[in-house]
């Protein structure tokens, strides 16, 4: 397997290590006169997402991580099991319900998302930024209360809750940031 | 279509086209606008495009985000030519892209020019004249050698660029210093060099791969003398009212608490082990002197300078590179370094004379580089030949000048003392 060489670091690389796939997110390049250089290394673990700070001197290597980013499609959801197909080559992949973490909220059957793949399987989904979801169920806000520091939850169609101003209504579909979980605004009524 | 241009510092150049909607700008990479600078919050300021209008707005609550010099307080509604300042990096505001940039080129708009602003260039010019100056009044006489030479530095961790003339290996120089020594050897006394050094693989803040090294020379000079000369530029340099000495000993003594001359390779382990460095695992194979070298540039030298210039002196006789050992101390090199808030500025020694000892020492540097897969340098040398006919008794010393045009003009990355750094040469 290729492998890169500390004279290769930099951010952006992506490596293996102790068998887990990591991304270079920072490197700072460290080097006394008459020493030996030294790497610093922020690595983030491209499967659980946690961030490792390692230190490389010079003439250390790291193994290249064959992770390779595509476009999919959520396909379906069966009980803990998410569905998804590669775009490019029609390949399926099963993904955990612990894999898609909280992403489960935004996604509808058809979706078309990003995927991150290691070694061929898939090791994240992340949906698109903005995600238009129907609300299936809310309690009716006041007449007239269209002020947007009131909130309520509603549930929208895949069956998660969602914090909306209090004016959002059964029916309505509204506009949700992903990464942040947040309400961004209604894009229809019905 | 509407765009941003960085024009100073690391991204200098970078463009990014502004998307209808909102552009986050931050370090964040999921961010449209993605800068590398730290300073910049994860998701810092954001744009918002719609029908032609952009406006500006913070999102950091960090109350560093300027257009034309003015704090943006509320959301601000940029116009063409606006001059934007985020923390320490500056863009430029393009409300259309112009007709005459064609697409392929936009990447690499403003890359040929200088990363450092003319009012930079024209300060260090100033540092470099004053520095000239002070050489001049104490009598030195400026040199000039080869920067492209048959012989190169022997060191472990120094890798000089070779370049193959006529079917004969010839080095880019890591330093002025073998053409220099021959100088002395050839009579002259006290002399200075400003030239370009080349060192592969050494890129970053505080290194680039081609830089500017002063280096002198004294016949006579004890160390002592040489290090009170080192003081004295230095403080008239950067404006000190003085500077300090410390031992390495004295040094690891009052800051990591132990010996560095005396305590067992065992104990130094403990003392390691006790430290969190995150280490990768091949340190373990290390020798004891790279395990002093990690403590000192990861938990010493951060502490040095801070206050005055600091010089380091008296390294330990493993790490004395081309110094002589001390007469009176056999555990210790005559050999002294400068640091300054922290950084290294320079190195210098009271000078190896013996060329037998050069010889034994470059042996056992190249079968350290050979077992670091690193090719073999010449051990017999022009040097080697003015050793054995005769160096006079000196000291001579070696300072990186865009390191000190750095700190001189309170910049925090060489880059913005180079015309060009070296992804831009």
């Amino acid at each position: 397997m290729a492998s890169y060489k500390t004279n290769d670091f930099r951010k952006g690389l992506r490596v293996e290590i102790d068998n887990e796939p990591y991304l270079m997110i920072e490197m700072n390049f460290v080097k006394p006169g008459k020493g030996n250089a030294l790497y610093k290394c922020k690595l983030r673990n491209l499967i659980r997402g946690t961030v490792l700070d390692r230190t490389y001197k010079g003439g250390d290597s790291l193994e290249a991580a064959d992770v390779e980013e595509i476009d999919c499609q959520f396909l379906y959801r069966q009980t803990d099991t998410f569905y998804f197909m590669n775009n490019t080559d029609f390949d399926q992949y099963e993904l955990s319900a612990d894999q898609v973490g909280d992403y489960w909220k935004y996604l509808k059957e058809g979706m078309k998302c990003h995927a991150v793949l290691w070694n061929g399987n898939p090791i994240t989904i992340t949906p698109p930024n903005h995600v238009e979801l129907a609300v299936e169920f809310c309690e009716p806000g006041a007449k007239g209360d269209t002020a947007t520091n009131v909130t309520k939850p509603v549930k929208v169609e895949t069956g998660a809750e969602i914090i909306c101003p209090a004016f959002i209504e059964m029916g309505n579909v509204i506009k949700v940031d992903t990464r942040t979980g947040d309400y961004v605004e209604r894009v229809s009524l019905k | 279509m509407a765009y941003l241009i960085i024009t100073n510092g690391l991204d200098q150049g970078r463009l990014f086209r502004l998307s209808a909607g909102q552009n986050i700008l931050g370090h964040d990479e999921h961010g449209q606008l993605q800068v590398s600078l730290e300073a910049i919050g994860r998701q810092h300021a954001r744009l918002l495009v719609s029908n032609g209008h952009v406006v500006i707005e913070e999102l950091s609550n960090s109350d560093d985000t300027y257009v034309n010099g003015a704090l943006v307080q509320q959301p601000f509604h940029l116009h063409h030519g606006d001059q934007i300042q985020i923390a320490e990096m500056e863009l430029r505001f393009y409300s259309a892209m112009q007709t005459s940039v064609s697409q392929a080129n936009t990447n690499c708009l403003e890359d040929f020019a200088s990363t450092a602003t003319v009012a930079t260039l024209r300060e260090r010019s100033n540092l470099l004249r004053r520095l000239r100056q002070f050489f001049y009044d104490a009598g030195f006489d400026e040199v000039e050698t080869p920067t492209l030479s048959a012989d190169t530095v022997v060191d472990r961790y120094l890798h000089p660029i070779q370049v193959e003339i006529g079917g004969k290996p010839y080095w880019l120089q890591t330093s002025p210093e073998f053409g220099m020594k021959r100088l002395l050897a050839s009579g002259m006394k006290s002399i200075f060099q400003v030239g370009r050094a080349y060192r592969d693989e050494e890129q970053g803040p505080l290194h680039n791969l081609e830089f500017t090294m002063v280096e002198w020379y004294r016949v006579g000079d004890t160390t002592q003398q040489a290090m009170q000369f080192l003081g004295e530029l230095i403080t008239e340099l950067l404006a000190f009212e003085s500077f300090e000495q410390i031992t390495y000993q004295q040094a690891f003594q009052k800051l990591l608490d132990f010996d560095p001359l005396e305590i067992s390779d065992q104990d130094l382990m403990h003392v390691i082990a006790a430290l969190d460095m995150r280490m990768s695992p091949t340190w373990q194979s290390l020798a004891r002197t790279d395990w002093l070298d990690l403590l000192l540039t990861e938990f010493i030298q951060p502490q040095l300078g801070l206050q005055k210039p600091c010089i380091l002196y008296e390294y330990p006789a493993s790490q004395s590179a081309l110094a002589r050992i001390h007469p009176d101390n056999p555990l210790v090199a005559e050999r002294f370094e400068l640091y300054v808030h922290g950084i290294e500025l320079a190195n210098g020694y009271h000078e190896l004379l013996d060329a037998n000892e050069l010889y034994e020492r470059n042996l056992k540097t190249n079968a350290l580089r050979q077992s670091d897969n690193r090719p073999v340098l010449p051990v017999d040398s022009y040097l080697a030949k003015a050793m054995k006919h005769g160096l006079p008794d000196c000291c001579g010393v070696a300072l990186g000048f865009d390191r000190l045009a750095m700190i001189a003009l309170n910049k925090n990355s060489i880059t913005e003392v180079l015309p060009f750094p070296f992804p831009r040469a």
